[in-house]
């Protein structure tokens, strides 16, 4: 029973992108004020460039476009981080990946669509 | 606060709880903005204890806080953000921000609010620094659902309910989840109670 809840849990955690699980238990360093020649804003939008251009599932594209907004970098900034890759990353990638930035962005792309207006 | 009398400040937004209290309104739009001054106002006499707990008082009714009451929402978190800069809380700072320029975008006529706002965006502009998203970061869409999540209702249900897609709902979840250090429903509905964010 043990044995189960922990897998559960690493597997939710995992999930969820918690970080603080992911540094201690993966071994991986997400912090973004140690890249010295990089503020964490712009080492933050590469990240959320780089999520998009890989392909990376929902949740990876919300938790790092979350940690942009957190770095303080703007909609705009990030929504043009899109545009920018873009031409590298191709069509595909930047238009798979909009609803879900959208989503770390407060805006409900689907509920957007059935309105009437342009909210 | 802006004449340097903190005095009074404080003393005006004793009274302001009080007629709240006595009018029974407490859980209201304007509590956020007495509990923000309430915050600055201990801040400045250096008590930090009593000024978060005055911004968990505001986090918890800032979502009753719309463009349907502009100068409310956006004075309140103007205030507000201050206290969490003051407290070296960036990403609770930023969040605020966030939502003050969208409540401007939706209201733009706010005459001095809009400089207030300007002032304050050119000073976190400025920050560099970056804090992980906590409890603080929770932004007012998440807040709304916090509620939620301690009922019976399904993700479908509450989506339909807020008239959002169950993709919000469930990214929304996730967000609070992981803003709040918990990997289910129930713990993030424990952990709010303990913080303070959900009525025991």
């Amino acid at each position: 029973m043990g044995q189960t809840v922990r897998f559960q849990e690493t597997l939710r955690r995992l999930a969820i992108i918690d970080e603080g699980f992911v540094e201690d238990q993966a071994g991986l360093g997400l912090g973004l004020a140690g890249i010295s020649a990089l503020d964490p804003k712009t080492a933050a939008l590469l990240h959320v460039g780089v999520s998009v251009a890989l392909g990376s599932p929902a949740v990876c594209l919300e938790w790092s476009t979350g940690r942009a907004l957190a770095a303080g970098a703007s909609e705009d900034e990030i929504a043009d981080v899109l545009l920018a890759i873009a031409p590298v990353a191709g069509l595909g990638r930047v238009v798979a990946a909009a609803p879900e930035v959208a989503t770390a962005l407060g805006y409900d792309i689907e509920a957007a669509l059935e309105e009437p207006d342009d909210h | 606060m802006a004449r340097d009398d903190w005095g009074r400040a404080e003393v005006l937004a004793g009274q302001a709880g009080t007629v709240l209290r006595r009018a029974g309104i407490e859980e209201s739009y304007a509590t956020p903005l007495v509990s923000a001054v309430r915050a600055r106002t201990a801040l400045h006499r250096g008590d930090v204890p009593a000024a978060r707990q005055q911004l968990i008082n505001a986090q918890r009714l800032r979502h009753l806080l719309t463009y349907a009451l502009p100068y409310f929402a956006v004075q309140a978190r103007i205030e507000l953000a201050r206290v969490h800069l003051a407290l070296a809380d960036l990403a609770g700072a930023r969040t605020l921000m966030r939502e003050v320029d969208e409540l401007l975008r939706r209201r733009p006529g706010l005459g001095n609010l809009a400089e207030q706002a300007q002032a304050l965006r050119a000073r976190l502009s400025k920050e560099r620094g970056y804090s992980s998203s906590g409890a603080s970061a929770l932004t007012a869409a998440e807040l709304r659902l916090l509620p939620l999540l301690s009922t019976h209702l399904s993700f479908p249900e509450i989506a339909e309910d807020m008239f959002l897609s169950r993709h919000t709902i469930k990214s929304q979840a996730k967000s609070i989840y992981r803003k709040l250090g918990t990997s289910t429903r129930s713990q993030a509905v424990t952990r709010s109670r303990e913080l303070g964010l959900l009525e025991g």
